[in-house]
């Protein structure tokens, strides 16, 4: 059987790139075109010819057709979704007041507990408590209130 | 063809493929093809666009195995059945009284328009 020289392989791959066919099936195709030339050509056909009726049947919206198969059929689906509800799960949302209020009784519990051992009285912190208090409580019936009053639709929509 | 012809022609394919992995060890497309034809005497051209699917169809489904190699200047992917694959062979051979008239069947399986007499 005659084979083909580096410039008609060449050739040929050429043609089957500018189809821009699925990348699991480019070197597939040359090869079975490249079979199938030089099947044609040891029946007595010079190249062009046998080039020319192959790519009749190879031609551009039969290879688009298998294209679009492979999309269909082998095309994983996108992960995206998945990491996305895999993450949400592993890492709720930040929820500000609770980590401020926590944050506020953490120090409050740090400055009571040195305050023995360093021979501080309690009501150094007084202040310090009472300020903090009143801040988390302020913020508290502010959440509160925010809560209980019907939110709009689309209030920070852009138009 | 409607949809459940071009299911059963796909797995009709696919037992044709897998048998004649199992009695010629690997194979190519091209080869694949051109023994597919012969063993209809010629009177079921392949179809391009049937045949390539159906073997990444069965690799996936982890049936084949391949290899690429170069050969006359480009890449030739070679096939084989795995273990399952050869189970399955194996178990399509009983089947075989029923195989011929199916491979008559076996005409333009998706999509329809392909790549006639490869």
């Amino acid at each position: 059987m005659n084979k083909l020289s580096h410039p008609q392989l060449d050739h040929i791959a050429q043609h089957i790139r500018s189809t821009r066919p699925d990348p699991a099936l480019y070197d597939e195709l040359v090869d079975h075109v490249a079979s199938l030339i030089e099947q044609r050509m040891a029946g007595g056909q010079a190249f062009p010819a046998a080039f020319d009726g192959v790519m009749q049947q190879a031609n551009a919206q039969t290879l688009d057709q298998l294209k679009q198969l492979y999309r269909r059929e082998f095309t994983a689906l996108p992960a995206t979704p998945v990491v996305r509800r895999v993450r949400s799960r592993r890492r709720p949302a930040p929820r500000p007041l609770w980590y401020t209020l926590l944050a506020f009784l953490t120090v409050m519990g740090c400055l009571v507990a040195v305050s023995q051992p360093l021979a501080m009285p309690v009501a150094v912190f007084r202040t310090v408590g009472a300020v903090g208090g009143a801040g988390v409580m302020s913020l508290l019936l502010v959440r509160w209130w925010l809560a209980r009053r019907p939110r709009k639709r689309g209030r920070f929509v852009l138009a | 063809m409607n949809a459940a012809n071009q299911a059963f022609a796909g797995r009709t394919l696919k037992t044709m493929v897998l048998r004649l992995l199992a009695q010629q060890g690997r194979m190519y497309g091209y080869e694949i093809t051109q023994a597919v034809e012969e063993q209809a005497g010629g009177a079921m051209p392949l179809l391009f666009g049937a045949l390539y699917p159906v073997l990444h169809k069965l690799e996936e489904e982890g049936l084949l195995t391949t290899q690429s190699q170069e050969v006359d200047g480009r890449r030739r992917k070679y096939y084989w059945l795995t273990r399952s694959g050869a189970e399955t062979a194996g178990g399509s051979g009983a089947q075989s009284g029923r195989f011929a008239d199916r491979v008559r069947l076996l005409i333009r399986p998706v999509p329809d328009g392909l790549f006639t007499g490869l």
